[in-house]
């Protein structure tokens, strides 16, 4: 099967790709690949935090969480229709001294630059595809924080999902 | 498909194992005040009966007390309620939903550098648990899956030793997570540290 067949190519692309860091950024969870992060995200952008607004919302489950809308100016749009700016909403955040941690999602600062893998709500707005899995940090150098994984490496598995 | 995830998942194990920096444990920040807390299961669950749930929640939970005595979690008993918020009430509760590639969830609410509520949550719609040290295929050990959890619901983040229970991948069956490494138990007892017996107090000497 196609599908059995490939498990090697992705297994070797996860190695060359991957480093040290990048399943240790997720939370606990079966990591997925980048090509296929990026096939099952309707947007990839890589853009830079203006700011980060948290509000309350409650959620499908009926779960009352603080969530934080990140307004992301976009950089690059490396999947999906371009837009200058978004809004991507990202559980946890800060209201007065109230403050919520989730294990599985990242915190942004506005000047933080990262590569968001995103799809929309059924309210239109935008969340990380496959969560924390779905937010990739970049540092200074164009590298996904604390690993080797570049954003160059990047563009070539979002182009590779998409050519697929 | 799962067998295939299996295979990605343990292959990125050993590429960790070969190319990582080492580092140890992650503290998130908070605290609890006391090191101790307690805690309640919805164990209302779509693989297994809710006693073998519960018992391997609770199984989860004990090693935090059992292996590094720093910290204790204790139960309190069976709930129903089926959603979080910082409501002061801790609960772990399984959801016939997915939630992309996470096993579990932990929500915990703090205020300052204390913590003052933590929720786990089992996304059971994407993934088969299974009970106990036996039986599992394609699925996950919710001992294994809830110590770890357990361990963000005491304050600690996640740890790049690859045999921690706090490192953050886990592979299909694993029952590793159950027994804490000693990074995990440096971890745990960094944030609370273990109190000597007190020197009794308010001696006379009586001649």
């Amino acid at each position: 099967m196609p599908t059995t067949n490939r498990v090697p190519i992705i297994v070797c692309l996860c190695c060359g790709l991957l480093g040290s860091g990048l399943a240790a950024r997720a939370n606990q969870t079966t990591p997925v690949p980048l090509a296929e992060r990026a096939r099952g995200a309707e947007r990839v952008v890589v853009g830079r935090v203006a700011s980060v607004a948290p509000v309350w919302q409650v959620n499908e489950f009926g779960d009352r969480l603080i969530v934080s809308v990140v307004r992301v100016v976009v950089n690059e749009t490396l999947k999906g229709q371009a837009l200058p700016t978004l809004d991507v909403e990202v559980e946890g955040g800060t209201i007065g001294e109230l403050t919520l941690h989730v294990s599985d999602q990242t915190s942004f600062a506005p000047g933080e630059r990262a590569v968001f893998y995103l799809k929309q709500t059924a309210r239109g707005t935008f969340v990380p595809h496959l969560r924390g899995q779905g937010l990739l940090k970049l540092d200074a150098s164009d590298r996904v924080s604390g690993t080797s994984l570049t954003l160059e490496e990047i563009r070539r598995e979002v182009a590779a999902g998409n050519a697929r | 498909m799962r067998a295939r995830f299996a295979l990605v998942a343990a292959t990125l194990t050993v590429c960790t194992v070969f190319s990582g920096n080492p580092m140890a444990y992650v503290a998130n920040g908070p605290t609890w005040s006391q090191p101790q807390t307690s805690y309640y299961i919805n164990s209302a669950n779509l693989d297994l009966s809710g006693f073998s749930a519960e018992t391997a929640v609770r199984s989860g939970a004990d090693v935090w007390q059992l292996q590094s005595a720093a910290f204790r979690f204790a139960y309190t008993g069976l709930s129903s309620q089926t959603t979080t918020t910082d409501d002061g009430i801790n609960l772990v509760l399984f959801r016939n939903a997915s939630s992309g590639s996470a096993i579990a969830t932990t929500y915990w609410w703090s205020i300052g550098s204390r913590i003052v509520d933590a929720d786990i949550v089992f996304w059971d719609g994407a993934f088969q648990f299974f009970a106990g040290a036996s039986g599992c295929a394609g699925g996950f050990y919710i001992e294994d899956i809830a110590a770890h959890e357990f361990g963000h619901a005491l304050g600690l983040g996640h740890s790049t030793f690859t045999n921690a229970t706090m490192y953050p991948s886990v592979s299909y069956c694993n029952m590793g997570n159950r027994t804490l490494d000693a990074d995990d138990i440096a971890g745990v007892t960094a944030l609370y540290p273990l109190r000597p017996p007190s020197a009794p107090t308010g001696f006379r000497i009586v001649s």
